[in-house]
């Protein structure tokens, strides 16, 4: 397995959804998680992840607020709101229909023809 | 989590934020690298790898902050806008008569004006669809002893052609009847012989090839014609038509085009094709004094209308030196009026009356909006003081009665418009008489963004204003007190006042204006026809001269229809003439009586004349008073014998006897008889001298109308009378048959019309002053009620409060009457050209609209009044 992967196109934000349902997160968090859950098999641009974040900010998937991090540190902290987690929900189930559809579709032999 | 209370936004802030984010990030990741053992310049080089470049990060994201806090502030400002509208809607459910009142009266006032300016669009404005309509002119030659205005003769256009600097282009017009099959079937079509730039003059492109050019005219030159949308849709549409030959007559044409279906110059015109300029045409013409040709000239830039008539009359006195032989007495001169005018003809006078008119119709929903805005306001001053107490800001509270006015105004105003359509629909329908262009009347852009846009600032200043003065909320006042009669009470009841006066004296003008059309429209139908228009049918036909070139056969075609016609079941007698009434004129000229000498003031011997055949005078009911009417032998031998009537008899014999005597009038012949005066075209027509002539002595026109009474109904006998004309000669198309009746209503049909609009529009008037004077009267007396309470706890006599009550409104309605009144009489003349009759201050109108009015008014304080009278004093004070 390579070990960068290129992310599909917009599964950066499922992935971010999927991680603040852990609760409020800030950037830096939010790709040591994703690295960490994906084993290292993944490792997104960190750069990009911002955009991401904003973007879903302004769609009022997510909100922001300036908090103190572990380190004393100020920390921009990104959490759900309540149509950020309805988001998820739909994204993710889109999903797994997508890769059950392209698992049985590669999967299957010439005979199916 | 939501933000109590947000920075105040800036772009330096954003970027501050965003850089401060970053760097969190990039920190944070080199100091773990760090922990794990990397050196600070490694684990820096690490962490940057993994970012990516942060200047391009930060640059994004800062723009995706400041673009999130544009959309916010748009999402922010249109709930508030939802807030506002959600408000003052409720505060419109919550009165919902006096919603729906200005509603409906701004539908009055929208939809009248939407569809008289609709008319006034189609008739005046935009008849054809040429470009500068207004630079054309039509040029007339002016007999003005006569009384007289006719065409122009082809010689004489061709002169008028040369003056280049008077007009770019020019051609004339003459009517050419052609007969020519129709699905196999032989159809009468008008059209017309032009002479000149027609295409240059009017611009107009055709649908199919072109439009023949001016040489056409030459002699010797094919035959060509356009023809009309309709008459190319009739003979099957066929796209490739142009340079195919058609027959109309004898005579085979190459159709040259096909003009679009909204030209109609002149109007029902079916064909346009070259008036040849052979040695017959110029033979005719020789005289200069055939004046048939109808000539319009397109103005060279930079003239007027008058400067060009001067131009012409002197021009007409240059020909006047030149041919001496053809410009006789009587006077001439030439005359110019613009082609609208022409087109428009006896509509125009009523579409500028009902235009003024609704105006008026609007100024009165306008006044009544607004004082009923007004009353609103004092009802709801509560409301608005307590809202402004408890912080709402100036432009908060004049935000939401600004809306108010404008879901109001948007609504009568989309009510106005269904309104206007529906009344066009309406129109359209009426068919009025000579009137094709009221046809295609319909509701345009323009049309719509004017009205709609005038009455929705109308309704906006009028409404607001007031509003908002007291909008500009004494707080204190307000809520100390409730409704009396304080100082801006006093303020707002002069406004009222006025408003009552001026809505009751523009229902006067109204009133008095439908009055007088009514009175003018019962006067027109007593006038005496001098003749039994009930059971008669008319029908014209025509004899084309190649098979009907002489007298003796256009004689013997008319007795052997006789003949048939009489046979028809129900037909009691058939007469022929041309010039019978209200069925088409056969033309004027001068008589001379050589053997009677002028009576003392009399004016020049001008009289219209009639072609006579079988038994007409029978049939039309026209009484011989004196001698006798023509028999079958005058028809048949002898000399011209001709019968005059009555008003001919007053002007030149006086007392004298006219039996026996000589007239010169076209063809010279002796008087046998005298008949009853008639109307000839128009019910409204002054008295003019008829002569009546021989047709069997002098059988010179080609065109004849027949008349039959019948003691069935008209419909019953049209279909045999037409079969009766196609059998006896199946080249003839089968004439259209009407009923006389029909005929003459069709001549007064468009002041039926105007009478119909102005009555409707002076019932709406009439409507909302009373709407006005009520809503007025009951505000003073509720208003007034702690007064009243006062008067009548200190022993006043209830009669005597519903006197003051009602005297205050019969004040306030004299003051309307008399302005009304005084308005109208300066207003008068854009009424005069539909009167009849009667003088523009005409009594019974006049006392009628005051009596009406009265009445309306006094109905309008008697209900308040009598709850004036029913105020319990006690409780008036309790309330207090």
């Amino acid at each position: 397995m390579p070990r960068n992967v290129d992310l599909l196109r917009g599964t950066l934000d499922l992935f971010i959804l999927k991680t603040l349902t852990w609760g409020p997160m800030h950037g830096l968090a939010i790709s040591r998680w994703i690295e960490n859950a994906s084993k290292s098999q993944l490792q997104i641009e960190e750069g990009a992840l911002y955009p991401a974040l904003h973007r879903m900010e302004q769609r009022g998937w997510l909100s922001a607020q300036w908090g103190i991090s572990d380190n004393n540190r100020q920390a921009k902290f990104y959490s759900l709101t309540a149509r950020g987690r309805k988001q998820f929900a739909a994204q993710l189930a889109t999903w797994q229909r997508y890769t059950k559809v392209a698992a049985t579709l590669l999967g299957a032999t010439e005979a199916a023809v | 989590m939501k933000r109590l209370f947000r920075l105040p936004f800036s772009r330096a802030r954003v970027q501050r934020d965003v850089d401060t984010e970053l760097a969190f990030h990039i920190l944070g990741r080199i100091e773990e690298l760090m922990a794990r053992g990397m050196s600070r310049q490694d684990a820096e080089r690490e962490a940057q790898r993994r970012f990516g470049d942060p200047a391009a990060v930060a640059h994004e994201v800062a723009r995706i902050d400041v673009e999130t806090h544009k959309r916010r502030v748009v999402t922010e400002r249109l709930s508030a806008f939802a807030r506002d509208l959600r408000y003052a809607l409720r505060g419109l459910t919550r009165r919902p008569l006096y919603a729906l009142t200005i509603v409906i009266t701004l539908a009055v006032g929208i939809g009248a004006n939407t569809t008289v300016f609709s008319v006034f669009e189609t008739v005046l404005l935009r008849p054809l669809p040429v470009r500068d309509l207004d630079q054309l002119l039509v040029v007339q030659d002016d007999f003005p002893k006569m009384n007289a205005r006719f065409g122009v003769s082809a010689l004489e256009a061709l002169d008028l052609f040369e003056r280049r600097d008077l007009f770019q282009s020019a051609t004339t017009t003459r009517s050419a009847y052609g007969t020519l099959l129709v699905s196999e079937e032989p159809t009468h079509e008008y059209g017309v012989a032009t002479l000149g730039d027609f295409a240059g003059v009017f611009g107009v492109r055709p649908l199919l090839g072109r439009f023949y050019e001016p040489a056409a005219s030459q002699f010797g030159r094919p035959p060509v014609v356009v023809l009309s949308h309709e008459l190319w849709q009739r003979l099957g549409g066929d796209s490739t038509i142009a340079g195919k030959i058609l027959k109309i007559g004898d005579q085979p044409y190459e159709v040259s085009g096909v003009m679009p279906g909204d030209f109609t110059y002149p109007s029902n015109a079916q064909f346009w094709r070259p008036l040849v300029l052979d040695s017959r045409t110029l033979n005719q013409t020789q005289s200069r004094g055939t004046v048939i040709e109808l000539f319009v000239g397109r103005m060279q830039p930079g003239l007027t209308t008058e400067r060009v008539g001067s131009e012409l009359r002197a021009l007409a006195e240059r020909w006047h030196q030149q041919y001496p032989g053809n410009y006789q007495r009587g006077g001439h001169t030439m005359v110019v009026i613009p082609l609208v005018d022409r087109l428009a003809g006896q509509l125009k006078p009523i579409v500028i009356a009902l235009l003024s008119t609704v105006g008026l119709v609007l100024l009165l929903a306008c006044a009544n909006v607004a004082s009923l805005q007004l009353m609103h306001t004092t009802g709801r001053a509560r409301e608005l003081a307590v809202r402004a107490a408890l912080g709402a800001g100036r432009a908060a509270i004049a935000r939401q009665v600004i809306l108010e006015s404008l879901i109001l105004a948007i609504a009568g105003g989309i009510a106005g418009v269904l309104l206007g359509v529906g009344s066009l629909t309406w129109l359209t329908k009426l068919n009025i008489g000579y009137f094709p262009a009221l046809k295609d009347v319909r509701l345009d852009g323009m049309v719509l963004a004017f009205t709609a846009g005038a009455t929705v600032l109308a309704a906006l200043l009028f409404g607001s204003v007031p509003v908002l003065r007291t909008a500009r909320v004494r707080v204190n006042d307000a809520l100390r007190e409730s409704v009396r009669g304080s100082s801006t009470g006093a303020v707002r009841h002069r406004f009222l006042r006025a408003s009552v006066i001026f809505q009751t004296a523009i229902a006067v003008v109204l009133l008095v204006a439908a009055g007088l059309t009514i009175r003018s429209l019962g006067r027109l139908l007593d006038v005496e026809l001098g003749f039994q228009a009930e059971n008669v049918a008319t029908f014209t036909f025509f004899l084309p001269s190649q098979r009907y070139p002489e007298g003796p056969q256009r004689i013997a075609f008319l007795n052997s229809l006789d003949e048939r016609l009489r046979t028809v079941p129900g037909v009691q007698s058939v007469g022929f003439a041309l010039g019978t009434p209200f069925s088409g004129s056969a033309g004027s000229t001068l008589y001379d009586l050589p053997g009677v000498p002028k009576l003392p003031g009399e004016s020049d011997r001008h009289a219209n004349q009639a072609f006579v055949y079988g038994d007409y005078f029978r049939t039309m009911g026209i009484p011989i008073v004196r001698g006798r009417a023509f028999t079958v032998a005058d028809y048949a031998a002898g000399g011209h014998t001709v019968i005059i009537d009555e008003t001919l008899v007053k002007r030149s014999f006086g007392d004298r006897d006219p039996i026996g005597q000589q007239i010169k009038h076209g063809p010279s012949g002796t008087i046998i008889g005298v008949a009853k005066s008639v109307k000839l075209g128009d019910l409204s027509e002054p008295a003019h001298p008829l002569v009546y002539h021989n047709y069997g002595r002098s059988p010179s026109t080609s065109a004849m109308t027949a008349a039959l009474r019948s003691s069935l109904p008209i419909d019953a006998v049209v279909k045999a009378v037409r079969t009766s004309v196609k059998e006896l000669d199946p080249s003839l198309a089968a004439p259209p048959v009407y009923a006389l009746t029909q005929r003459i209503a069709d001549s007064y049909g468009h002041r039926q019309f105007a009478t119909r609009v102005l009555t409707i529009f002076a019932a709406l008037a009439l409507g909302l002053a009373l709407l006005g004077v009520y809503a007025v009267t009951s505000y003073v007396v509720t208003s007034r009620t702690r007064e009243i309470g006062i008067r009548l706890a200190l022993g006043a006599a209830r009669a005597e409060i519903a006197r003051m009550v009602l005297r205050d409104g019969a004040i306030l309605a004299t003051a309307g009457l008399v302005i009304g009144a005084a308005v109208f009489t300066l207003t008068a003349r854009f009424f005069r050209a539909l009167l009849f009759g009667v003088g523009v201050l005409d009594p019974v109108a006049l006392g009628a609209a005051v009596v009406l009015l009265a009445c309306v008014t006094l109905l309008a304080s008697y209900l308040p009044a009598r709850r004036a009278v029913r105020v319990d004093p006690m409780l008036t004070m309790r309330t207090e």
